[in-house]
C-alpha cells in the first residue's frame, strides 16, 4: 500500500537577489507502508527540503504531494497530516521543550487531547520503544545527543505517526549516538511496522534499509536497494557520497582482481576474506 | 616541548549537588610540529581539556605550559597574547561568523591586537587564500551568502589570521557530508604545511582521525586512557571497547582475521593497508 506519494514536486527558494534557487526539481516518489527508505546526498542536494515537504512543513512550488491519499495544499488537513507523518531533526538541543523526559514526551499528545490515561499508556510504550525507560524522571539537557534524539524520537512517538521521518536526526552525533538511533529506528520499522524515511549522508545507516534514494542537485539520481546502488560508480565520484568502510574494501579487492562477492558489514567482509586466502 | 600540561584537574561547579569532576589529573606532552587526535566519549572531557590551553577556562589545579607561556593557579597570564598563540576552532565555527564582509569577519581578530591597516589587510589576503577561497571574489561578499562549506572555511580563516603556533580544531568535520570531510582533512594538512605546524584536533571518528594524528590522546572519565601512535594504540583494542570508542573497521578484520591463524600485520589501520596485507597473504 502506498502512504506517500510525490507528483513532479519542485521547490524554488526566493533570493533576495537574482533566480530563484532551485533546491528539488520534478522529483516523483512513492513510499510503501512499512519501507524503510534511505534518502542520501550531499550538502546541498536538496534532501532536507524535500523531507519538509512530506509533512507539509513547506508546500511544492510545483507538483503534488499525498500523505495516504490526502494532498498536503489542503490546509484543513494539515493537523490530521502532521499527526500521521512525525519529524526528527538534525540537532538535538532544538527539539526538547520540558525539563523533564516524561513532560517532554508528553507534549505532543497533550496538545492533541488525549485522555491522560492513554497518555501514561503511550509514555511508557514511546520510553520503552527507544529504550529510555529508566530516564523518565531525569532531565534531558544533561544526556548524550544519542539519548536526546531517542528522546526526541519517543516525542514523536507518542502522537502515533504511521511515518516517520529523520531529516538528518544523526549528522551532529557521535558513532555511538548514531549507532543508537539506527537501531531504534530498525527496531520501530522492523516490530510496530512504523514505515521510516532516514535522511542522511552516512551510508553504513543505508545498510539495512529496503531501498535507498540518491539526490543530486535537487533530483532523486538513482534508487535501488544497498547491494545496487553502491555498485554504482557514481555514487563516491559523482554524487560525493562514500560507501560503507565494509564495502570499500571490498570493491578495492576486486578492482584487484580478487573475486568478491556483494559486501555490505565487517563479518561479511571477513568471510569473503577468509574465502580468498 | 611545545605544550605540557601536568596534573591538571578541573571541577565543575565544586562544592554543589551538581558537582563533577571533568578532568582528573591529566599530564601530558606535545612537541612542536605534531599533529594530535583527542578522542573520547561524550562527557570525557575533551572540551574542558582544549578550553584550558587558551585560559577560556581558568586554570584551577595544576599547570599548563603553552609556547613558553606559563598558567597555573597563581600566574595572571597575558590573555591577548595567549589566544593568538592558540588558534582555536570551535565546532561549527560558521555560527560565529557576523561582520558584514569576508574581508572584515577575517580582520576581525588581527584588529583587536592593533595590528597596522596595511599588516591586517596582508594577513587576511594571506588566510583567505590559505583555506582555499579567492581573495577577489569573496572578500566583498557577505559571509552568510556563502554556502556550509565556504562559511566554515571563512570561520578558519579568522583563526589562521593570527598566525597562531598551534591550532586547535573541535570537530571540524561535523555535519559535512563524505567529500566534505576529506577536503576539510585535506585543508588541515595544508594549514599544518604552510602556516600552523603544531595540530590538535578533537574528532569522534576513530576512523578518521587514526589515518591523520602523529598521536592520539584518549580520555576516559576525565582522565588520560592513552596517548600513543595509532598503531600502538589499537594493539588496545579491547580496552578501547570497554570504554565505548569505536576500533577503525580494518583494524576489527585484520585482528578477526589473526584470530582465525591468518599472520596479518598489526600495523593495519587503514583500508589500503588492509588491502596491501591480503594482497601480500593471497601471494600477489
Amino acid at each position: 500500500m502506498e502512504v506517500l506519494r510525490l507528483e513532479n514536486v519542485s521547490f524554488d527558494y526566493r533570493q533576495i537577489e537574482g533566480e530563484p534557487l532551485h533546491a528539488v526539481k520534478e522529483v516523483s516518489l512513492s513510499v510503501r507502508k512499512g519501507e524503510f527508505l534511505v534518502l542520501a546526498g550531499a550538502n546541498g542536494s536538496g534532501k532536507s527540503t524535500l523531507a519538509k515537504m512530506m509533512n507539509g512543513l513547506i508546500l511544492p512550488t510545483r507538483g503534488k504531494v499525498y500523505v495516504y491519499g490526502t494532498d498536503t495544499a489542503d490546509k484543513t488537513k494539515t493537523f490530521d497530516i502532521r499527526r500521521r507523518v512525525g519529524m526528527v531533526f538534525q540537532n538535538p538541543d532544538n527539539q526538547m521543550i520540558a525539563t523533564i523526559v516524561e513532560d517532554d514526551i508528553a507534549f505532543g499528545p497533550e496538545n492533541l487531547g488525549v485522555p491522560r490515561e492513554e497518555i501514561i499508556r503511550r509514555v511508557d510504550w514511546a520510553l520503552k520503544a527507544v529504550g529510555m525507560e529508566a530516564r523518565r524522571k531525569d532531565t534531558p539537557f544533561k544526556m548524550s545527543g544519542g539519548q536526546k534524539q531517542r528522546i526526541a524520537i519517543a516525542g514523536i512517538l507518542a502522537i502515533r505517526p504511521d511515518i516517520l521521518i529523520l531529516d538528518e536526526a544523526t549528522s551532529m552525533l557521535d558513532p555511538k549516538g548514531r549507532r543508537e538511533v539506527t537501531e531504534v529506528i530498525t527496531r520501530l520499522n522492523k516490530e510496530e511496522g512504523i514505515t521510516v524515511i532516514h535522511i542522511t549522508h552516512h551510508m553504513d545507516e543505508a545498510v539495512g534499509a529496503d531501498r535507498i534514494a540518491v539526490m543530486h542537485e535537487g533530483r532523486i539520481v538513482m534508487q535501488g536497494t544497498p547491494a545496487e546502488v553502491f555498485a554504482s560508480p557514481l555514487l563516491t565520484t559523482e554524487y560525493r557520497l562514500a560507501l560503507p568502510v565494509a564495502s570499500e574494501i571490498a570493491a578495492g579487492l576486486k578492482k584487484e582482481g580478487f573475486d568478491m562477492p556483494e559486501v555490505l558489514t565487517p563479518a561479511q567482509l571477513t568471510e569473503a576474506i577468509c574465502r580468498l586466502l | 616541548m611545545s605544550i605540557i600540561v601536568e596534573n591538571l584537574s578541573y571541577t565543575y561547579m565544586p562544592k554543589t549537588p551538581y558537582e563533577k569532576k571533568a578532568l582528573d589529573n591529566l599530564s601530558f606532552q606535545i612537541r612542536e610540529g605534531e599533529y594530535v587526535g583527542i578522542i573520547g566519549a561524550t562527557g570525557s572531557g575533551k572540551s574542558t581539556l582544549v578550553q584550558h590551553l587558551n585560559g577560556l577556562i581558568k586554570l584551577t589545579e595544576g599547570r599548563i605550559s603553552v609556547f613558553g607561556m606559563e598558567l597555573d593557579k597563581k600566574s595572571k597570564p597575558d590573555y591577548k597574547k595567549l589566544r593568538s598563540t592558540v588558534g582555536m576552532v570551535f565546532q561549527y565555527p560558521e555560527y560565529q561568523l557576523f561582520a558584514e564582509t569576508v574581508e572584515k569577519d577575517v580582520a576581525f581578530g588581527p584588529k583587536n591586537i592593533e595590528l597596522s591597516a596595511e599588516e591586517t589587510a596582508e594577513r587576511v589576503r594571506e588566510a583567505v587564500g590559505l583555506v582555499g577561497l579567492d581573495y577577489d571574489e569573496v572578500a566583498g561578499r557577505s559571509p552568510f551568502e556563502l554556502s556550509g562549506g565556504q562559511k566554515r572555511r571563512v570561520a578558519i580563516a579568522g583563526v589562521i589570521a593570527m598566525r597562531p603556533k598551534v591550532l586547535v580544531l573541535d570537530e571540524p568535520t561535523a555535519g559535512l557530508d563524505p567529500a566534505g570531510r576529506n577536503d576539510m582533512y585535506r585543508l588541515i594538512d595544508k594549514i599544518k604545511a604552510e602556516s600552523t605546524p603544531t595540530v590538535i584536533m578533537i574528532s569522534h571518528n576513530m576512523d578518521e582521525i587514526s589515518r591523520h594524528a602523529d598521536r592520539i590522546l584518549v580520555l576516559n572519565e576525565g582522565r588520560k586512557e592513552f596517548f600513543l601512535p595509532p598503531a600502538e594504540l589499537f594493539a588496545n583494542s579491547a580496552r578501547l571497547s570497554q570504554i565505548g570508542l569505536d576500533i577503525p573497521l580494518p583494524v576489527k578484520v585484520a585482528g578477526e582475521l589473526r584470530s582465525r591463524g591468518y599472520d596479518v600485520s598489526q600495523d593495519v589501520i587503514t583500508p589500503d593497508d588492509l588491502t596491501a596485507e591480503i594482497r601480500r597473504l593471497a601471494g600477489r
